[in-house]
């Protein structure tokens, strides 16, 4: 049970022109349900989700506040994972593993999504809320 | 073993009673404490839920978010920057 949200989804729901708008729309009316448990995140996505929104709106103050308000303020709803060194050793293993098997660019896994497998192995959740296919054999894409 | 203190120690009573009830055998309060530790561990979705003040994302929550993101359609988004892929190579250079 349990989702974990990566920066793909906070992207593609955050700005009706980002090409995920509406699969990223649907999906989060699906969890809404309650029917897949509690939503998590962690410090990493946000500090990346925060950094690319910050890019892409060319430091556009109200979609950031938008943000900050799912995560923090008065729309809160999600649980953040905070690292640990713990999680960090897990994720730096998976890290080293994937990639020491990945031939092309495109296949190598950033440590944020490292952390992402590592926080949802160590916590029991088994559905990611993901834009790509960087957690496939990993977790279970909703 | 570590002592640990509770202020539940009526509502342990009361599961001791009610269990003795329904199985018909009188399980220690230790016993006790440590089905609820293992339950716990197995539900741990939930005592997270319970351990923290965060509400949940209901239905109406999700409508009222969605409303307000439409309203940031205006705000000018790079869609140079669009796929996933180019995330990572914002941030990356992968």
């Amino acid at each position: 049970m349990g989702v974990f949200l990566d920066s793909g989804f906070f992207l593609g729901l955050l700005h009706r022109k980002d090409t995920n708008y509406d699969s990223c729309k649907m999906k989060f009316k699906k969890i809404s349900s309650g029917e897949f448990g509690l939503i998590f995140t962690s410090s990493y996505v946000i500090s990346e989700t925060a950094t690319v929104i910050l890019l892409r709106t060319h430091n556009n103050p109200i979609t950031l506040k938008a943000f900050w308000e799912l995560i923090y303020g008065r729309k809160k709803f999600i649980r953040i994972f905070e690292s640990n060194p713990h999680i960090n050793t897990l994720s730096w293993d998976i890290f080293m593993t994937h990639n020491q098997k990945a031939k092309k660019k495109k296949n190598y896994l950033s440590f944020v999504d490292s952390s992402n497998i590592a926080i949802c192995r160590e916590n029991g959740i088994s559905n990611i809320l993901a834009v790509d296919g960087d957690f496939d054999g990993y977790l279970n894409r909703l | 073993m570590a002592v640990i203190k509770t202020s539940n120690k009526e509502i342990i009573d009361q599961l001791q009673a009610k269990l003795t009830l329904q199985i018909g055998k009188r399980f220690t309060q230790q016993e006790i404490v440590d089905l609820c530790i293992e339950f716990a561990q197995e539900n741990f979705e939930e005592l997270i839920n319970r351990a923290s003040n965060i509400p949940r994302l209901t239905p109406q929550l999700a409508d009222q978010i969605l409303k307000e993101i439409d309203e940031l359609a205006e705000v000018p988004y790079d869609l140079s920057l669009s796929s996933a892929s180019e995330i990572d190579k914002d941030i990356y250079s992968l």
